[in-house]
């Protein structure tokens, strides 16, 4: 290992940290991110590759790492794959490399790269195919992967904050602050996000002159006046997402989540100064530790005052290469070379600032250095780091060179960071000079400045910058005085010639890695191309290239142009791979908010559900609401309890807690007319004081829910809805009552919340409501009739009582306010009257025919549930004219059966498959519900069968292949009980 | 604990509460005095509280209406503006007040946007269908009942989050 040469102190802080890395106990410093402490203390290897388990050490500084990944923290606060280069320091922090068994030195598993030239793209797809995969998946799972998943997840929920701004400028580097500034002096609300803790940018490393001052003092001066502005600055904060026109930021202070905010900003315009992203030029053995980045060896020896090397050589395709030797040597590093891919003549010739480079090199060969042009680094040399590099002319002729040295930092030019812009397919162009792609079009509402726009050089990114600035305020409407643009002085325009890769030999090309942290090699390309897979996007999923944690952030623009290269075209046809959110990786803790653990979805609660909690009710989600699916005190499990509770209503009587049902109010004069519309059936013809079993459909025909509709009063109706089908039916209405029936005499108003509902049901329930609700309603319960309902008080509160059934017996239906539900319930439990739930009202509905959301399950038209009378009556509503459809009459389509198994004996269950006999056919229909019948003894079912295998006494076959049943069933009428309902209009 | 980080929720018992649904707007009946005729705004009591509201448009809410205003609520109705409609059950309302309700219920929506030039609005608070009006001092809430369990645990669970930030 290299012992650091210096240690300068960071500038973030002083003080020292004491850390473990795989269990051995390291220092840092205060400021340190992992990836600095660790260089500082001499460690280099810091990970393995996904595939090959190959030896990686640190290739850059920030978010384009795609190496040095780490678990963090201990068990149930453990988070993988989190990048050393964004993890700030604190004191006791426990790191943890991974993909390596047993140790990160020692890795068993690194066996498999002796195999590299098996393993190339596409070895999984053909290989791991006999005699099955299921074969090799165990140990190809354990061997896969980033990190270890935490079983379990004690994060802390992260806090949320909703902003609204109308610009959101991310990046806070020179032309961020530029645009920053111009539109906030312009009277835009700004907010301006920064994934770095310190806002500057380039600016840390580049010491430029800037409105007369340093770099330093124009910052402080900057951030003065945009606090003054009231420009909301948020450090530490990625923009992660932009769910069109809503970003996601995500501010992970010290890089780990923690006391992390999840911001949510609602931005009139987006100007993308997120700058650029250096990217590597490809050699064999280019993913040695030591082969680095030459602007992370800057950042690191600014930032952290760490030399991540003794002995340099650097290789680059531009001007900058030059600068940055001079900055390292001042440092205290040794620079032996600079490899310069371009000629002499391309580098200085006809420039305007030739003789300051020209100086510049003589300067560094002054010092030592020597400078290759028109030389490529071809090997890097070494077995577990960079021992030395090897160079060749570009031209033929020249002699190889071999330089010793422990680092190659590499340099091929900036790729503007363009993820939101590729995730929204926003177009891009080719920009030769640059050797990358940038944003093509920019709308007012998405623009790009500085380095993330191509303009490399600060004063070019800085006035870009205040233009976009300024466009942006204009598009929000700010229409005040953006000021001027600031004028800087700067490192001198790059000068680029693009070179992505070194002339290699075919075979060395297994050694030229492209995608360092999937092992994506340059043969790999050669492969996908030979396979067929020729376009950048198919490319990218055939390879693995660019899918990794980093998002192709040192690949995916290199990656591109090799491409290019093995197909002959330009890198303009071959194009960019789109990136997808989330742009920087996030915990899935961050997500899911908090929506979580007891949260993980909101309920909806009736007025009864701490009864149902305190008294045995099993409570089960139903949509969001929370429904009592059994007592617990019926029986010792749920069957036991069901068949009990429908037992006791059937003999005697029950109570079920039905305040989940939607229940809509239609008011108006218009109110009948618009039912009409949204019915099958013609709720204008319902008396006041009746109510009616009424479906509505979908635009296309098919059942969407059902219900009772009661007429209140000439200009009222109340639409009952099915409970898990509530909100959906009340958007329904609404759309419609807004769209087709504005500014007409009809309302819709959601009163769900604003009744409970309890169900008495059974022979016993007349009596028991006149023992109960009083003299007053003696008369009533007498004389309502099957589906007529009335109104009145009970201990002072409105009270609504309609005759209804979904049990087959005499039942009513007690509509009360939310205030005066428990004591209703309570006394009804006290005259004798039980509860019942979901499972025992099953059964009920089963014997009876009723359907639920199995047989309503949005495929299934009036038709084929058997309602021919409900569509005859009924005259134009919503959906109605595509029943007519040809399709929907054939004999294939599904018709509402009921079926009782063959023997009279045998269970049978709901998702059967059935079938015209034991072979396995293909299918005629299925069981949507089945219930063992405590009134009739055997098991009974509803079933969508084909129209022309449905005629009743038929006998098909129940086949059940999950769980190894087969059941020859009888086909009957779905009405299994009580056929001319006697029972419940006695 | 940083006190500007403090806040209070306070649930309220039922009180009768009232919504009026129009037709169509502008329309006859209605008072351009004593209705708030530009959505989003609200008439308050002599202690602050908003006691009509037009949350969303050609829907008001009426908040433990006296007698005087659910007689003007009815002459809009028999003028065939819209139609009143008793909702006593419905809504929870809750308040919450304090340095702190505004970074809480941030938490959920940004509140500048939302009431920028309004007095209330219909909202999803935390997942929860909600009515929000500003109030001095905080935010009072209507929040729909069957919701209003998991809001107030919701919304505890950030108040503790932000607050321990702060410690």
């Amino acid at each position: 290992m290299t012992a650091p040469p210096l240690r300068r102190g960071t500038r973030l802080g002083s003080g020292t940290l004491s850390f473990t890395f795989d269990g051995r106990r390291y220092t840092g410093q205060v400021g340190d991110c992992a990836a600095s402490a660790l260089l500082a203390n001499g460690v280099r290897l810091m990970g393995r590759s996904v595939k090959y388990r190959r030896r990686r050490g640190l290739l850059g500084a920030g978010p384009e790492e795609p190496n040095a990944l780490f678990t963090v923290g201990t068990q149930a606060q453990l988070i993988p794959n989190v990048q050393a280069t964004q993890l700030l320091l604190r004191e006791g922090l426990t790191l943890r490399s991974q993909n390596r068994w047993p140790s990160l030195q020692v890795d068993l598993a690194s066996l498999l790269q002796a195999g590299g030239g098996l393993f190339g793209a596409g070895f999984y797809y053909k290989t791991f195919m006999w005699p099955s995969w299921r074969s090799y998946e165990p140990l190809i799972r354990r061997l896969a992967g980033l990190g270890d998943a935490p079983l379990a997840c004690d994060l802390p929920m992260p806090a949320t904050e909703h902003l609204d701004c109308d610009v959101l400028v991310t990046g806070a580097g020179p032309a961020g602050l530029a645009a920053a500034l111009a539109a906030a002096r312009a009277g835009a609300r700004i907010v301006l996000c920064e994934s770095e803790p310190l806002c500057g940018g380039e600016l840390e490393f580049e010491r430029g002159r800037i409105d007369g001052q340093d770099s330093d003092s124009w910052l402080a001066a900057m951030l003065t006046e945009l606090d003054r502005l009231g420009v909301r600055v948020l450090t530490s904060t990625t923009v992660v997402a932009d769910n069109h026109g809503e970003f996601i930021a995500h501010a992970e202070p010290g890089g780990l989540p923690g006391s992390n905010t999840v911001y949510r900003i609602r931005a009139r315009t987006m100007i993308a100064a997120a700058g650029a992203l250096e990217r590597p030029i490809i050699f064999a053995n280019n993913d040695l530790p030591g082969v680095m980045l030459l602007g992370a060896a800057e950042r690191y020896l600014a930032r952290y005052g760490t030399a991540v090397g003794r002995d340099l050589v650097l290789f680059a395709n531009h001007d900058r290469a030059y600068a940055s030797a001079q900055r390292l040597l001042v440092g205290g590093m040794r620079v032996r070379a600079i490899v310069d891919a371009r000629t002499d003549a391309h580098s200085a010739v006809g420039l305007s600032d030739g003789n300051a480079l020209q100086s510049l090199k003589g300067s560094l060969a002054t010092a030592g250095v020597e400078i290759l042009s028109a030389s490529a680094v071809t090997i890097a040399e070494g077995g577990r780091a960079v021992r030395a590099a090897r160079i060749a002319p570009l031209a033929s002729g020249g002699h190889e060179r071999r330089i010793s040295c422990d680092t190659i930092l590499v340099s091929g030019g900036w790729s503007p960071a363009l993820y939101a812009d590729l995730h929204g397919s926003g177009a891009h162009a080719y920009a030769p000079e640059l050797g990358s792609f940038v944003a093509a079009a920019q709308s007012d509402w998405h623009i790009h400045a500085g380095a993330a726009n191509g303009r490399l050089d600060l004063a070019a990114a800085m006035s870009d910058g205040h233009a976009a600035g300024t466009r942006a305020a204009a598009a929000a409407g700010a229409t005040g005085d953006s000021g001027s643009p600031p004028q800087a002085r700067g490192d001198p325009p790059p000068r680029l010639a693009p070179f992505a890769r070194s002339p290699c030999p075919l075979v060395g090309e297994k050694r030229q890695f492209i995608d360092l942290q999937n092992d994506v090699t340059v043969a790999d390309l050669r492969i996908a191309l030979a396979e067929g897979f020729s376009d950048i996007e198919h490319v990218k999923r055939y390879t693995t290239l660019g899918i990794g944690t980093d998002q192709g952030r040192s690949s995916a623009v290199v990656g591109a142009a090799i491409l290019a290269e093995l197909k002959g075209e330009s890198p303009a046809i071959v194009g960019i791979s789109r990136s997808r959110p989330p742009y920087q990786p996030v915990t899935m803790r961050s997500i899911a908010g908090f929506h979580h653990g007891d949260a993980v979805m909101i309920t909806r609660r009736t007025p009864l559900h701490d009864w149902h909690a305190a008294h045995g009710g099993v409570l089960e989600p139903m949509g969001l609401w929370m429904r009592p699916r059994f007592y617990r005190a019926s029986g010792a499990n749920a069957a036991d309890a069901a068949v009990a509770e429908a037992r006791r209503v059937r003999a005697h009587g029950g109570i079920a807690d039905s305040s989940t049902l939607g229940k809509l109010e239609i008011a108006g004069p218009e109110a009948a007319a618009f039912l009409d519309f949204m019915y099958l059936g013609k709720a204008s013809t319902i008396r006041v004081g009746r109510s009616r079993y009424m479906v509505s459909l979908r635009e296309d025909g098919m059942v969407l829910d059902d219900g009772l509709v009661l007429r209140l009063a000439e200009d009222r109706f109340l639409a009952t809805t099915s409970s898990g089908h509530g909100t959906h039916m009340l958007s329904h209405f609404e759309h419609y009552q807004a769209a087709r029936w504005s500014a007409r005499g009809a309302t819709v108003t959601d009163l769900t919340d604003a009744w409970a509902v309890i169900v008495a049901a059974g022979p016993q329930s007349r009596s028991t409501l006149a023992q109960l609700l009083g003299a007053a309603w003696q008369g009533p319960l007498a004389q309502l009739g099957h589906m007529d309902f009335t109104a009145g008080r009970y201990a002072g509160q409105d009270l609504r009582l309609l005759r209804a059934s979904f049990s087959g017996e005499l039942a009513f239906e007690l509509h009360c306010r939310p205030a005066i539900a428990a004591r209703l319930w309570e006394a009804l439990n006290a005259a004798g009257l039980t509860p019942y739930g979901l499972d025992a009202l099953d059964i009920l509905r089963v014997e009876k025919g009723y359907l639920v959301s199995s047989e309503l399950n949005g495929q299934t038209t009036p038709l084929d549930l058997g309602m021919e009378a409900l569509v005859i009556s009924s005259s134009a509503c919503l959906g109605q004219a595509l029943l007519d459809r040809p399709a929907f009459h054939e004999a294939s389509r599904p018709r509402l059966v009921g079926l009782r198994a063959a023997d009279g004996r045998a269970p049978f269950l709901a998702g059967a498959q059935l079938t015209i006999d034991a072979a396995p056919t293909r299918p005629c229909g299925y069981i949507t519900s089945s219930v063992y019948s405590p009134t009739l003894g055997e098991w009974l079912g509803l079933a969508l069968l084909a129209r022309e295998r449905a005629a009743e006494g038929a006998t098909v076959m129940a086949r059940d292949p999950l769980r190894g049943r087969n059941t020859p069933v009888r086909v009957v009428s779905p009405v299994h009980f009580d056929p001319t309902s006697a029972r419940m209009k006695v | 604990m940083n006190s500007s980080d403090t806040c209070h929720i306070e649930i309220h018992g039922q009180d009768r509460v009232l919504e009026f649904a129009a037709f169509h707007w502008p329309a006859s009946g209605f008072d351009p005095a004593a209705w708030p005729v530009a959505p989003g705004g609200a008439i308050r009591d002599a202690t602050d509280q908003a006691c009509l509201l037009h949350f969303a448009p050609h829907r008001w809410l009426a908040a433990n209406p006296t007698n005087e205003m659910e007689q003007q609520l009815d002459s809009a109705a028999h003028a065939g503006a819209g139609v009143k409609l008793d909702v006593t059950g419905k809504w929870q309302r809750i308040t919450i007040t304090g340095p702190g309700a505004v970074r809480l219920l941030a938490s959920a929506i940004e509140l500048n946007a939302t009431l920028d030039g309004r007095d209330c609005a219909a909202v999803t608070l935390f997942d929860c269908p909600a009515i929000i009006a500003r109030r001095n001092g905080g935010f009072e809430l209507w929040v729909q009942s069957s919701y209003s369990v998991d809001f107030l645990a919701t919304a505890g669970r950030f108040r503790a989050m932000l607050q321990h930030a702060h410690e």
